[in-house]
């Protein structure tokens, strides 16, 4: 999944049309220097779940659907990205030219707080390690293995302390979890875990709530980034009552034409991935548009699995209104089927 | 120009004749002058030395962690620090020396560092080029030329707000341009100091530095500098007094040499420009001394100045002593004008000399009758601006001055004093030799009125601050006593065995009382705010000194506000007065209801029930208490503890060590003044000894008759010496009434405006009496020598003077 891609590319290469076009040069350059994703590398566990430096990008992120004690909605985001501005080798000291970037955010009906972070690699502020795992970014943390993990972050109106586990395997999006992004090539190694059942507590503004629901971890890393005509993205994560699961993306371009993809996960662990032909995901056209001026309330149609669902956010005013801002927070959706998930908005349209 | 070398060599020449003089003369200016270069170095290198800690905050103005035992210390305490979810930002930065100078190196982390300008998104592809290659730095366009040749950096961002070669640079290329790889300086602070665990901090070894208190260095030290200052500029005066005195004496022996060269034809313009080179051959010489002793002396205070200012300001110490030209000139130009100032009148005689006149005793004697009603006047309008100063004075340098112009004002009363006093002692004498004797005395008096006055300023200056220091050490022990009130202090030495240790102390002690606090600011000063837990060792110790009634029962409610004399005196509050702090849980308004003494303190501070400390600072955590129990149990107490628990350093002491502890601490604020008053008066032990090598000659020509009528010289010598030793005397006893006002002065002005807390002033005769044996001795030392010297005077010597005559 390329989620953020995008907002990493802005923000590591200059937000103006000219650095863009200087960013896009530097690309077609890193391609040789930074490692490409390749079809025939099979992923390795635990070591994959630590970073890869020889590529350019990489991300761990964890979005979490839970309920407190009155069994009101509340979601949060844990993300850690990794950049790497230049494939230099040099992994430890000052010198690294490895960046990392966290934003946590807590969501409920009423209330939206995010929190952002940067580090430098190469001193200990940030990092991630395969065995035991853990990803951090100064006191935020992603750690254990991916069967039993622990999950915190803080911001100045909130914080929340959470226990991650799952005994499902991990699925792998696209064929040996290489995920494609675009029809001439850009693609991505791209992992999840999407059965994790979580508890723990969540304080908002002084108060703690005791939660418990379930989460979705994505892990993600490539070089090969979007197409010069890509400019945005759409995604979903969704929980169904029924125990199974559906990623699906939209990559966006200038010409109008869309790149989607996706995978559908059965509540046995199974999953197969989503032909762009075989599913429909449309945003449902709303007067609301005029007020968000983006597309928050969505459609999906899978016809071979009778799957028909409109999806609404939770809290619409879930900006992260981070350093390059976009949109994300909770959805509920219903329909043929119901559940609640994630989604994702660019703003760069 | 051959004959003003002629006229020079010939005025010089006089001193020849007289080295005693000359050497006097030189070491009395020399060490007068060495006083105040020794002073001043001190204050410029303090301000050097704040300086070069402000320049830290240049980049930012936020509180700074630092090692406490190094300049440089590990990096991995960076992300130590923000893996507990501190926000600091590692700064490196040291001196490089290059081809083609010196460069202030900064390294800095931007990625971590609250900056605006790397925040900004239009300055991020900088951000990008300052991180990774090219590795841009920023330096103005003087350093960045310098740089360039250096060829060092292949980018220079030019930034015309950096000082003179001053680079900012990424932190790992400053690693390792000053080749200190995985090394830091220090750690900007971004959370709020109350977030800090201090435990953490401690076991890394890190002290930390709050910007408040070190952008302010000057601010918060300027009255101990500017007292520093006074004392020194009242010792360079005193000396300035005692030249004054020795050069205008010296006149009178040289009037026949003047006067012969006169009547060879040497022009007055010659005579004056013989005389300035003069004056400035013995300048020269003395400044030249004065400021190598100053030095000197600089460096032998210097420790006792820089305990004081970390003990009571808490401020970084002064680098060592380090004498840079510009200074040195300053201080060597301050004497050569001092030097000329009090020459100016032996200028204006000298150009008055009647070339035909030789005995000049009478003369001389009728001058200074004059001379002291006019001193007279102008010590009566010294005490008019000191009571003028004294009604309007609401700030250190009106202090000062209302102090200086009392003691000059007093000082130059004297000779009229003594002239009406040795009047009546004539007058009330029977006998003729008494009335001889008397009339003697007053002849004498008039050729040591300098030397006198010299005595009862240094006299005067000594009791008053003997008299502060005494009240500040009654007053500090007393409240010691108060604000010590427990039997036994410990400071928790490792916080993993604190629940243990205060378990065990449990069993022996119902009172464990906390001991902490934290910086925040209050009316945007510098503040600190203490917790204390209700308790009878509070109510029935604390030093208050103005309380409400009942106002325990206020402040252990949290109804009202305890706070110190200096909270109280900075913001102009009263107990009743209601004020309101800002303190993490919001804005709280409260009457104050008490004011305690908080002497050593220059900061202001509250003390707040410790339930509410905990919820307003949570994070914080005591390792320091008070521990009550059975005085006879003490020792047995801590030998039991410290066998339990054996921990290196004094981790636990009992009421008795600390308050010695205190007390020496606070001895030492007053090192400096207590020195330098001493040597003041032994500046003036100096005077009055070549005042009477230089007088003595022609005294000789005043007892000469005296010996003709049948006197032995011996006897004539011990007459001498018992008229100086009680005009002394009476220089003194005139000077202790003086010496409880300026006391008065110095503890009721100066301490409230130099420090911030009142004392009650408090006479301390027993002080005077030592006082006076010490200063008595000096004197009979300083007249014995030459008195000494002329008692070995023949009869032909003084027969020579009638000869002469």
């Amino acid at each position: 999944m390329n989620r953020l891609f995008f907002i990493i590319l802005v923000f590591f290469l200059g937000p103006t049309y000219e650095l863009h076009a200087k960013s896009f040069t530097n690309l077609s350059e890193a391609k040789n220097s930074f490692s490409s994703v390749d079809q025939n590398v099979k992923l390795e566990f635990p070591k994959d779940h630590g970073f890869h430096p020889s590529f350019r990008t990489e991300w761990w992120y964890v979005t979490a659907n839970l309920k407190n004690q009155d069994d009101e909605p509340l979601g949060i985001q844990w993300t850690l990205f990794r950049s790497s501005l230049e494939n230099t080798g040099i992994l430890n000291g000052w010198k690294t030219s490895q960046i990392w970037m966290g934003h946590a955010a807590v969501t409920t009906k009423n209330y939206h707080f995010f929190s952002e972070k940067f580090a430098r690699g190469g001193v200990g502020q940030a990092g991630a390690q395969a065995s035991p795992f853990k990803a951090w970014i100064d006191d935020w943390n992603f750690s254990g293995d991916w069967n039993n993990a622990q999950l915190n972050a803080a911001g100045d109106q909130f914080s929340y302390n959470l226990k991650i586990s799952s005994q499902k395997p991990l699925v792998l999006h696209g064929p040996n979890g290489v995920s494609k992004k675009s029809p001439s090539g850009a693609k991505s190694f791209y992992y999840s875990q999407p059965f994790f059942k979580v508890d723990g507590s969540v304080e908002i503004n002084g108060i703690t709530h005791e939660v418990e629901g379930k989460a979705w971890a994505d892990r993600e890393w490539s070089s090969e980034l979007l197409d010069e005509d890509q400019i945005g993205w759409n995604w979903l994560g969704l929980h169904f009552d029924d125990g199974s699961k559906l990623m699906v993306f939209e990559v966006k371009s200038k010409s109008g034409r869309s790149f989607f993809s996706g995978t559908r996960i059965y509540r046995n662990g199974k999953y197969k991935s989503l032909q762009p032909q075989k599913f429909i995901l449309r945003p449902k056209l709303s007067n609301q548009i005029k007020k968000d001026k983006i597309h928050l309330d969505w459609k999906i149609e899978i016809p071979s699995e009778n799957l028909n669902i409109t999806i609404k956010p939770i809290n619409r005013n879930s900006y992260m209104n981070t350093f390059i801002p976009y949109w994300e927070g909770p959805v509920s959706f219903t329909g043929s089927h119901s559940g609640v998930g994630f989604l994702e908005v660019t703003l760069t349209e | 120009m051959n004959s003003i070398v002629l006229t020079v060599l010939t005025i010089l020449s006089h001193w020849q004749k007289k080295p005693i003089q000359l050497v006097l003369m030189i070491l009395c200016l020399s060490v007068a002058s060495a006083l105040w270069s020794g002073v001043a170095t001190i204050n410029k290198q303090a301000k050097l030395s704040y300086d070069k800690a402000a320049s830290i905050y240049e980049i930012s103005q936020v509180p700074i962690l630092i090692s406490s035992e190094k300049d440089f210390f590990s990096d991995d305490i960076f992300s130590k620090f923000r893996k507990i979810g501190i926000l600091v930002s590692p700064v490196i930065s040291g001196t490089f020396k290059g081809n083609y100078g010196e460069y202030e190196i900064f390294g800095l982390d931007p990625i971590s560092k609250n900056s605006n300008y790397f925040d900004s998104r239009a300055n991020q592809s900088e951000l990008l080029d300052f991180i990774t290659p090219p590795y841009t730095v920023f330096a103005n366009s003087f350093t960045a030329i310098r740089a360039n040749q250096e060829g060092l950096f292949s980018e220079v961002e030019i930034n015309e707000n950096l000082a003179d070669n001053k680079i900012i640079v990424d932190i790992g290329i400053a690693q390792e341009i000053l080749n200190k790889k995985g090394l830091i300086s220090r750690l900007e602070l971004y959370s709020p100091e109350h977030d800090l665990d201090y435990t953490f901090i401690n076991e890394n070894k890190l002290t930390l530095v709050n910007s408040n208190s070190s952008s302010d260095f000057d601010q918060l030290t300027r009255s101990f500098h500017l007292n520093l200052t006074a004392f020194g500029f009242l010792a360079f005066f005193v000396g300035i007094f005692i030249f004054y005195s020795a050069i205008n004496l010296g006149i009178e022996q040289k009037r026949k040499l003047i006067g012969s060269l006169s009547v060879i034809g040497v022009s007055k313009i010659s005579l004056n420009i013989a005389i300035i080179i003069e004056l400035l051959i013995i300048a020269i010489i003395s400044g030249l001394l004065g400021t190598i002793l100053g030095y000197y002396l600089a460096t032998l205070l210097l420790p006792d100045v820089n305990s004081t200012l970390k003990g009571l300001f808490g401020v970084p110490a002064i680098d060592g002593i380090a004498l840079p030209i510009n200074l040195w000139l300053a201080n060597f130009s301050i004497v050569i004008v001092g030097v000329l100032l009090a020459s100016s009148n032996y200028l204006f005689k000298i150009n008055k000399v009647n070339i035909l006149s030789s005995a000049h005793y009478a003369s001389l004697v009728s001058q200074n009758r004059s001379n002291a009603t006019l001193l007279l006047v102008i010590g009566i309008i010294f005490l008019a601006v000191g009571i003028m100063l004294f009604i309007f004075s609401n700030n250190l340098i009106f202090s000062f001055l209302l102090m200086t112009s009392v003691l000059l004002g007093f000082t130059l009363l004297l000779p009229y004093m003594l002239m009406i006093l040795l009047d009546a002692f004539s007058f009330f004498s029977q006998s003729i030799g008494a009335k001889w004797f008397w009339s003697e005395t007053k002849s004498q008096t008039q050729l040591l009125y300098i030397a006198l006055m010299a005595i009862m300023l240094a006299f005067s200056i000594n009791i008053g601050v003997s008299g502060m220091v005494n009240s500040f050490r009654v007053t500090f022990t007393s409240w010691l006593d108060k604000r010590l009130a427990a039997e036994i202090y410990l400071k928790i030495p490792n916080p993993k065995f604190g629940p243990k240790i205060l378990e065990f102390i449990n069993l022996h002690s119902e009172t464990i009382l906390p001991i902490y606090g934290t910086n925040i600011k209050i009316k945007d000063l510098p503040a600190t705010i203490f917790a204390f837990k209700p308790h009878d060792t509070y109510r029935k110790n604390w030093p208050l000194l103005e309380c409400l009634d009942d106002c325990w029962a206020d402040i252990e409610s949290d109804m009202g506000w305890l706070i110190n004399e200096q909270f109280a005196l900075k913001l102009g509050l009263k107990v009743g007065d209601n004020f309101t702090v800002k303190l993490p849980t919001g804005l709280h308004d409260k009457k104050i209801s008490g004011i305690y003494s908080d002497y050593g303190n220059p900061k202001i501070q509250m003390m707040i029930p410790l339930n509410r400390f905990i919820s307003n600072f949570p994070k914080l955590k005591p390792r320091t208490y008070a521990v009550r129990i059975e005085e006879k149990e003490v020792d047995k107490f801590i030998d039991l503890v410290e066998k339990k628990f054996p921990f290196d350093s004094a981790w636990i002491t009992d009421q008795r060590t600390v308050k010695s502890s205190s007390l020496k601490i606070f001895e030492k604020t007053f090192t400096i003044t207590n020195s330098l008053s001493l040597l003041t008066l032994m500046i003036s032990g100096l005077a009055i000894f070549s005042t009477i090598i230089s007088i003595s000659e022609i005294r000789r020509s005043q007892l000469a008759p005296a010996w003709a009528m049948g006197f032995s010289p011996k006897i004539l010598i011990f007459q001498e010496f018992s008229r100086s030793i009680m005009l002394a005397i009476i220089a003194i006893i005139f000077a202790i009434p003086l010496g409880v006002v300026i006391s008065y002065i110095l503890t009721k002005y100066i301490n409230v405006t130099a420090f911030g807390w009142e004392l009650p002033n408090a006479i301390y005769p027993n002080d005077w009496m030592k006082l006076t044996i010490m200063s008595v001795s000096i004197i009979t030392i300083s007249l014995a020598i030459p008195l000494i010297r002329n008692s070995s005077s023949s009869a032909r010597e003084y027969l020579r003077v009638f000869n002469s005559e």
